[in-house]
């Protein structure tokens, strides 16, 4: 998206005296709407819309560990056999498609971005049989993590067993993004395209920290870096809740 | 053509036979072998070596500069492109978008670098591209790009050996090749890792002795010393991490990475006699 330099100017004076181009306030989320279930052939799915940012999330498991196996060309012997009765854990495998934004470049940085984020954010889940997660992305304004992340989540609660939940709360990722002396969540693609530096940053349900990086071509101080973090951490709590009780109501 | 390269003196002065490949005029035969143990009277100065720097610039001849650190044993090499004519996409035009350089980053462990995952492949896989990302956000706040309109300016990164903490040690080669290029920077970038395992409650400097182990959380921390400003921060987390503990671990890793702009930053002015004298032959 190109902006005139008027237009970045207009955007960065307006968020100076806490007012958005779309009148929210700086740390206010769009409407956002989660549907879940709406394809068949995946184990759990979630749509998540938040403002014209639109994602689709499909989660499959792989039924049959040994099937796996013997597509990866492994013999039908013994050993083989035994090695499959040990259990064996693996990490969650997160694909991120933007083919709907176009081809360019820029379209597959961002799937790659996406992609590592989110790779991240699932790291320390492990499942016992193979599960993919493939993010689909249908319409691009801004925030692209958050709500990939909810999306996610949301289906992960749905495909795994409560078994594996009850242990590890799955994370959620809040984005906030510093435009000249205020912080700002949830920007816009308009918003993105001012924003000198953001901290991403991935928080489970008991507000610890399971990912955080920092973004973009700007630098920070220290303090600003850590108040950015702590109004992350806030504002995922407050995204759990949310996504909690719309998974429940659901169910 | 015989070009002396200056080897700077202030650091470890032992470990100089393993650079002999890459330094013109040494006799090889003269230096001690790979397989002798060291002296136990210098162990303890083997593992103050493992905390110190090694750098090196205009290793690579056909560049417009380039850099070499090594940080223990992980040894990274950067060479420098540019300005050279911009990558011209769809959306770009011809007023904003030009106005500043691109900078453009690429990544690439070498096959045989990795200890632990066996042979890399040709193709850079998603961390190597994730590296990438992290030193393009990392250096651009200290370049001046806008003094360079309508170019690209490309970074290539190879990781030549990785016994822990490449992508701290690879920010340092960067910003040593960037100076070397003779770039115009607002300040020296460089970066530290620390690292705790699971379970543990003190963070450690990560150094280049091959002794991390995957199981544990990493805070890295890219800093400008001058400026006293943050360029970018990456938290690998191997267990839930509360927020002050990162914080605090980013406070920790500011120490390293002043020590390491002071070491680069004395390394460059040394080398600075040396550039006169070849202009002068020039």
């Amino acid at each position: 998206q190109l902006l005139s330099e008027p237009e970045r100017q207009y955007i960065f004076d307006s968020v100076q005296d806490a007012v958005r181009i779309d009148g929210r306030q700086c740390l206010a989320y769009r409407q956002a709407a989660l549907r879940l279930d709406l394809l068949c052939y995946a184990t759990a799915s979630a749509q998540v819309s938040l403002g014209e940012t639109d994602v689709l999330v499909s989660v499959r498991e792989e039924d049959n560990p040994g099937a796996t196996a013997q597509q990866q060309g492994s013999t039908g012997s013994v050993v083989a056999a035994a090695q499959q009765q040990q259990p064996v854990s693996h990490p969650v495998s997160v694909w991120v498609d933007c083919s709907c934004l176009g081809s360019g470049p820029e379209q597959q940085q961002l799937a790659d971005e996406a992609q590592a984020h989110l790779s991240s954010l699932y790291r320390c889940l492990r499942t016992p049989t193979p599960v993919f997660v493939d993010i689909l992305l249908l319409g691009y304004d801004g925030d692209l993590l958050d709500a990939a992340s909810i999306a996610a989540s949301a289906a992960l609660m749905r495909a795994l067993p409560a078994s594996l939940l009850s242990a590890q709360a799955l994370p959620l990722f809040a984005t906030v993004h510093r435009i000249g002396s205020q912080q700002i969540v949830d920007a816009n693609q308009l918003e993105e395209s001012c924003s000198m530096a953001r901290v991403t940053v991935g928080v489970d349900s008991n507000g610890r920290l399971v990912a955080c990086q920092t973004c973009g071509e700007g630098s920070l101080q220290f303090e600003s870096m850590t108040e950015m973090i702590e109004t992350g951490v806030r504002k995922a709590m407050m995204l759990h809740d949310s996504v909690a009780k719309l998974v429940a109501r659901v169910l | 053509r015989n070009s002396q390269l200056p080897i700077s003196d202030h650091v470890m002065p032992l470990d100089r036979y393993r650079n002999t490949a890459l330094v013109d005029g040494i006799d090889v035969r003269a230096l001690p072998l790979a397989g002798d143990s060291p002296a136990p009277a210098s162990q303890g100065k083997q593992q103050q070596q493992q905390q110190q720097h090694w750098f090196q610039r205009r290793l690579v001849q056909d560049t417009v500069g380039s850099g070499y650190v090594e940080f223990g044993d992980t040894k990274v090499l950067c060479s420098v492109h540019g300005p050279i004519e911009p990558k011209r996409s769809v959306l770009t035009d011809a007023g904003a978008e030009q106005s500043r350089a691109q900078l453009q980053v690429y990544y690439k462990l070498a096959p045989f670098a990795s200890h632990q995952a066996g042979r890399v492949s040709y193709l850079p896989d998603e961390t190597e591209r994730r590296a990438a990302s992290f030193l393009q956000d990392t250096l651009a706040p200290s370049l001046r790009l806008d003094r360079l309109p309508k170019s690209r300016i490309e970074l290539h990164c190879l990781v030549l050996e990785d016994a822990g903490c490449c992508l701290a040690t690879a920010v340092n080669c960067a910003c040593l090749a960037l100076v070397d290029a003779g770039l115009e920077m607002y300040d020296l970038v460089t970066a530290a890792t620390v690292c705790r395992p699971v379970g543990a409650t003190d963070w450690q400097l990560e150094v280049g002795d091959g002794s991390n182990s995957c199981g544990s959380s990493s805070v890295t921390l890219a800093y400008m010393r001058s400026l006293r400003q943050v360029a970018g921060m990456l938290v690998e987390a191997a267990e839930p991490l509360q927020p002050r503990v990162v914080s605090a671990a980013c406070r920790i890793c500011e120490d390293p990475c002043k020590m390491t702009h002071s070491s680069l930053r004395q390394f460059l002015l040394d080398c600075l006699p040396a550039d006169d004298r070849t202009a002068k032959i020039a």
